[in-house]
């Protein structure tokens, strides 16, 4: 492990529909310039160019099913903190597009642990965080996460880990949908477990996350900026910049 | 662009209101700084405080005070050190959120955009 390093990590496991390698490629070459650190793919893949960055090649983690009868090969960011060669890792999804340096003040604080939970809503510029399930614990956003290599981050992951294990049980427990299994409800219920039943907030602060999700239609992605629409009384058209989005439909890409 | 194209253009509606609120959010995530191991969200506020370091009755003090960081961390703090590191990251962040506000002006619809 190289001493006080920071890095990136993106997990990447192609399906029948979407070829997850060549998104979390986009997505490492934005981290590499706008935050000039190293990123290394987690993946099955050992083909295809991984250009300047690194490449840890993994088994292809279970299949969990969606509601659209694809396969979703998402299970494995319980394990990335034992994979991650670095001390300080920043995670992020492969569908995550860094636009702006705005992660490098986290990604330099001393936090052990912290995850989104604020998401600002394009269609209403409300600031929303989500409850889980009937049990209403906070929810967070598994798409963004820094955590430091110490006793603190292990733990939340080793808790991660049995959450994934007994998925079915922790949903009866916390009265969520079973299916399918979702890392942000993994990490919920770990981080509401380990910080206290709820007593400890593991949120980014002033970085909410901007969920593109399928509320929306985008237009175009240009110079950082998404030009989008979106339909409530009428048809709307607006645009965002300089802020990191999470572009969530995979078929507009 | 067919007849169809254009009428389904000329049907968008365009939410300044929202569009406001995009410009505020993207600027107001960029008002973070590190300093001493912490991260700061650059207020208003902060910046009076660290200022009040230099009243009439602390005029050439130099000393260190505490201080908890965003995250609750708490960071041994230089006031004027700080201060400076607010200060400037305030001048450039709402520089260039006049630039956008100024761009943001001329738009009236989504043809625009």
């Amino acid at each position: 492990m190289q001493n006080n390093s920071k890095g990136c990590l993106i997990a990447a496991f192609d399906n029948e529909n979407y070829i997850y390698f060549d998104m979390a490629m986009i997505a490492a070459d934005r981290v590499a310039k706008h935050l000039n650190i190293p990123v290394t793919i987690v993946t099955d893949r050992t083909d295809g160019n991984i250009g300047p960055h690194k490449r840890i090649v993994v088994e292809k983690p279970g299949n969990n099913w969606r509601s659209d009868d694809t396969t979703w090969r998402n299970l494995i960011r319980t394990k990335l903190y034992d994979l991650s060669p670095y001390d300080r890792t920043l995670i992020i999804d492969g569908d995550y597009f860094i636009c702006t340096s705005n992660l490098l003040p986290h990604l330099n604080s001393n936090v052990d642990f912290i995850m989104t939970k604020q998401v600002y809503n394009l269609t209403n510029h409300k600031l929303e965080s989500f409850k889980l399930g009937n049990t209403r614990i906070d929810m967070y956003w598994a798409t963004v996460c820094i955590f430091n290599k110490c006793n603190e981050s292990h733990r939340i992951f080793e808790m991660a880990k049995h959450v994934q294990e007994h998925y079915e049980y922790y949903s009866i427990l916390y009265e969520y949908r079973r299916v399918p299994i979702r890392n942000d409800f993994i990490f919920s219920v770990a981080l509401h477990l380990m910080g206290g039943y709820g007593m400890k907030d593991y949120s980014f602060k002033n970085y909410p996350l901007v969920n593109c999700d399928s509320k929306i239609d985008y237009d175009r992605f240009e110079d950082d900026k998404l030009v989008y629409r979106y339909i409530t009384d009428k048809v709307y058209a607006n645009s965002i910049k300089n802020i990191d989005l999470h572009l969530m439909n995979k078929d507009q890409f | 662009m067919n007849t169809e194209e254009l009428r389904d253009a000329a049907r968008v509606a365009y939410d300044r209101e929202l569009a406001k609120q995009n410009i505020n959010t993207a600027i107001e995530s960029r008002m973070t700084v590190n300093y001493g191991g912490g991260m700061f969200i650059v207020t208003q506020e902060l910046i009076a405080f660290l200022h009040s370091w230099f009243g009439p009755n602390w005029k050439d003090w130099d000393g260190v005070i505490y201080m908890m960081d965003a995250y609750d961390v708490p960071v041994k703090v230089i006031p004027h050190e700080l201060l400076y590191i607010c200060q400037r990251r305030w001048w450039e962040v709402m520089n260039e959120f006049a630039a956008e506000y100024e761009e943001f002006t001329k738009i009236r619809n989504a043809k625009q955009l």
